[in-house]
C-alpha cells in the first residue's frame, strides 16, 4: 500500500504505533506516555501480542484508542499509518472484540455476525455465506440459527469474535477473549486466534492471567497503573513470578471432590481454601501443570464448570514490584521499539 | 515492516460500503432488530387503545356524528397521544439503549461513518413511526365512517392533510428523541419526554401566539383542526407553506447536531 493511499486515510501495512502516546478521564489518568510499534508476523515475531496487566491498568483503554473508539488526549496513534478514532477507511482493517458481555440477544448468531458483515461492505448473500463460515470456525454451526439470548458465556465470547474476524481484519483487537470461557471455547478460540495470526493478521489480546498470554504467544506487553512498565518474552516474566505461588479460583459443580483429587495428585499445590461452597482455589508453584491437572479433573469426572479464573495476587505484585522501578522499565518512552525487540531481555 | 502475507487471505477483506449502502446497512439492522423486540407490540396497543376510545364513542352516542368523532380522536388521540409517544418509543433509545448497553460499539468499529449510523437508525426510526401513525388514521376512519361509506370517499383533501400534517411530525420528533438520545444518553428517554411534552404538547396549549413554538400546533393547522387551550381566539393562523418549512428545518437541525455528536463523541467503552 503506497504512502498516498495512507495518507488518504486507507490502511498501510498491519501495524499498531504510539508515540507519547496518553489517555486521561478529567482527572483519572487511564494511559501515560506509551511508545510502541506493533506490527504482523516477520522474522523474529508470531504477530500475536499480550497486552498483559491487572484490571484498570489501561489495557481495555489501550484497545479503545487502537479500535478508533476513544482520542488521545495527548500523544497519537497510528494503526496501519492512519489515526483509527471514527475513520471508516481504517475500521474496515480491523476486528474488534469488546470485552462486555453485550450483544443483540434478540438476533440469532447467523443475524447477528451476517449484520455485522454487512456493515464491513458485504453485498447480502456475501455477508451471510461469511457469517456462516466464522459462525463454523468457532464451532457454532449448530447454535447459529438460535437466539443470542440463550448462548452460554463460551458460547457468547465466540460469537464475538466470529463477528470480530467476518470481514478478514489485518489488525485483530481482543479485550479479555478468554475470560470466563469454558475449556471448550477456549481451545476454539486460541486456535482462531492462531490462525489468523499465521495469515498475517497482527493480532492484539489484553488479559490479566500469565497463563492466558503463554497458551498463545511469546511476546507480552505489561501495562500497570496507565504505564507501559515493560515488554518482551513471556518467560521472563514467569522467571520474576517463580518465587511467588500463583493462584487458579475453580467454580463447578462439585469443588470439594476436585480439591481432594488434585489434593492427592499434584504435589506442586502448596495451599487448598474454599471461598464458598461451590468455589475452590488453588494455590500452586506450578501453574501450567495444575491448570492441565484441573481440566483432566473436571473433564474426567464430568463436573459442571462455571468458571476457571486467576485472582493474580501475585502477578499484582509482580505489577506493583515493576511500577515502582517506573521509568527504568523497558518499553517506556518515545524511543521504544517494541516491534523489533531482540531476544535479549526487555525486562529488567 | 511489512506483515508477512504469503499464505494470507487478508486481501479477501469487502470494500466498505458507499456512504448511501453503509446508511441502509445500519437501516436495515435496526428495522431487523426493530421487528423483533417488543416495541412494535406497545405501539400496536397504544394505537389499538386509541382506536377503541374513538369507535366506541363514536357508536355508543347518537349525538356524535362520524365526523366529530374522527376530529376529537385526531386532535386528543393522535396529535395529542400517538404523535407523541411513537418517536418516543422508536427514537429516543435506538442509540442511547445502545450506548448503555455497550453494544454500540459493534456499529462505531464497524467500516461505516458514525453519521451514517445515525441516519440508518434515524430513517429506521421514521419508518415505524410514520407506519403506525398511517395504519392508525386508516383504520380511524375506516372505523368512523363504516356506517357511512360514501361520506369517506368526499374526504380525499382532509385526509392528505391529516397525513402530511402527520408525516411533518414523525419525522421532527424521532429526530428530536434521537437528538436527546445522543446528547446525553444516560437520560435520553426522559429527556425527550420533558422537551416534547413541555414545548410541543405544552406549547400548543399557551395563550396566543406563544403557541407557535409548538410545531404540533402548527401542525394541526395543516390538518385543519380547530384551535383549542387558552385564548385561542387569538391564536394566529399558519399558512401551510410556513408550517411545512419550519418542521423540515427543525428536523434537519436536530438531526445534523445529533450526526455531529455522534461524529466526535467517545461513547462509553471500558466496563
Amino acid at each position: 500500500m503506497s504512502a498516498a493511499e495512507t495518507t488518504e486515510g486507507t490502511l498501510g501495512d498491519a501495524t499498531i504505533r504510539t508515540v507519547r502516546l496518553s489517555k486521561w478521564y478529567g482527572k483519572v489518568t487511564a494511559l501515560q506516555d506509551v511508545s510502541l510499534h506493533l506490527h504482523a508476523s516477520g522474522p523474529n515475531t508470531s504477530g500475536i501480542w499480550g497486552l498483559l496487566g491487572p484490571n484498570g491498568s489501561g489495557k481495555s483503554t489501550f484497545l479503545g484508542l487502537a479500535a478508533g473508539q476513544l482520542r488521545p488526549s495527548l500523544g497519537s496513534i497510528r494503526v496501519g499509518g492512519v489515526s483509527p478514532f471514527a475513520n471508516p477507511n481504517v475500521l474496515a482493517h480491523i476486528g474488534l472484540c469488546p470485552e462486555a458481555d453485550a450483544l443483540y440477544d434478540d438476533l440469532s448468531g447467523l443475524e447477528f455476525v451476517s449484520a455485522m458483515a454487512r456493515l464491513s461492505g458485504c453485498r447480502r448473500q456475501e455477508s451471510r455465506d461469511r457469517a456462516a463460515a466464522a459462525l463454523e470456525r468457532f464451532g457454532l454451526k449448530n447454535e447459529m440459527h438460535r437466539p443470542i439470548g440463550g448462548y452460554s458465556r463460551g458460547m457468547r465470547q465466540r460469537t464475538k469474535l466470529a463477528q470480530a474476524t467476518v470481514h478478514e481484519p489485518r489488525v485483530l483487537l481482543l479485550d479479555e477473549p478468554l475470560t470466563g470461557t469454558d475449556p471448550k471455547s477456549r481451545s476454539v478460540i486460541l486456535d482462531q486466534i492462531r490462525e489468523r495470526a499465521a495469515q498475517g493478521c497482527l493480532v492484539v489480546f489484553s488479559t490479566h492471567v500469565l497463563h492466558e498470554v503463554e497458551a498463545l504467544t511469546e511476546q507480552v506487553l505489561l501495562i500497570a497503573r496507565g504505564q507501559l512498565v515493560a515488554h518482551g518474552h513471556v518467560h521472563e516474566i514467569r522467571d520474576l513470578l517463580e518465587e511467588h505461588p500463583h493462584h487458579i479460583r475453580v467454580v463447578c459443580s462439585d469443588s470439594r471432590r476436585l480439591a481432594a483429587r488434585l489434593a492427592s495428585e499434584e504435589q506442586e499445590i502448596v495451599g487448598i481454601r474454599f471461598p464458598s461452597e461451590s468455589c475452590v482455589e488453588f494455590e500452586t508453584t506450578a501453574p501450567e501443570a495444575t491448570y492441565a491437572a484441573i481440566t483432566k479433573a473436571l473433564v474426567q469426572d464430568e463436573h459442571r464448570l462455571e468458571s476457571i479464573t486467576s485472582p493474580d495476587a501475585t502477578l499484582e505484585a509482580l505489577f506493583h514490584y515493576l511500577v515502582a522501578r517506573g521509568t527504568h522499565g523497558a518499553g517506556t518512552g518515545a524511543d521504544a521499539e517494541v516491534g523489533q525487540h531482540s531476544p535479549s531481555p526487555s525486562l529488567r | 515492516m511489512t506483515p508477512s502475507t504469503s499464505n494470507s487471505n487478508l486481501d479477501a477483506a469487502p470494500t466498505p460500503h458507499s456512504s448511501l449502502g453503509a446508511t441502509l446497512a445500519v437501516f436495515g439492522l435496526q428495522i431487523r432488530r426493530t421487528r423483533v423486540g417488543r416495541k412494535p407490540i406497545v405501539a400496536a396497543v397504544s394505537v389499538v387503545l386509541v382506536l377503541a376510545a374513538a369507535i366506541i364513542t363514536r357508536y355508543t352516542s347518537e349525538q356524535v356524528t362520524a365526523h366529530d368523532a374522527v376530529e376529537r380522536a385526531l386532535q386528543y388521540g393522535v396529535f395529542g397521544l400517538l404523535v407523541f409517544i411513537l418517536p418516543f418509543l422508536f427514537s429516543a433509545g435506538s442509540i442511547s439503549e445502545e450506548v448503555e448497553s455497550r453494544t454500540f460499539v459493534y456499529l462505531t468499529a464497524r467500516a461505516v461513518g458514525r453519521w451514517n449510523v445515525v441516519l440508518g437508525k434515524y430513517l429506521a426510526g421514521t419508518w415505524f413511526v410514520w407506519l403506525f401513525l398511517m395504519g392508525a388514521v386508516a383504520l380511524l376512519y375506516v372505523g368512523a365512517f363504516a356506517s357511512h361509506p360514501r361520506e369517506l370517499l368526499e374526504l380525499g383533501e382532509e385526509l392528505v392533510r391529516v397525513i402530511s400534517a402527520l408525516t411533518f411530525l414523525a419525522f421532527l420528533y424521532t429526530a428530536v428523541c434521537l437528538f436527546w438520545g445522543t446528547l446525553v444518553p444516560e437520560a435520553g428517554g426522559i429527556l425527550s419526554a420533558v422537551y416534547l411534552a413541555s414545548v410541543e404538547f405544552g406549547g400548543a396549549w399557551l395563550p396566543g401566539p406563544l403557541r407557535l413554538m409548538s410545531m404540533n400546533y402548527q401542525a394541526q393547522q395543516i390538518a385543519g383542526l380547530p384551535k383549542g387551550g387558552l385564548l385561542a381566539e387569538y391564536a394566529p393562523n399558519v399558512s401551510e407553506g410556513w408550517a411545512a418549512a419550519a418542521a423540515i428545518a427543525l428536523t434537519m437541525i436536530f438531526l445534523a447536531v445529533a450526526m455531529v455528536i455522534t461524529r466526535h463523541r467517545e461513547y462509553r467503552w471500558a466496563t
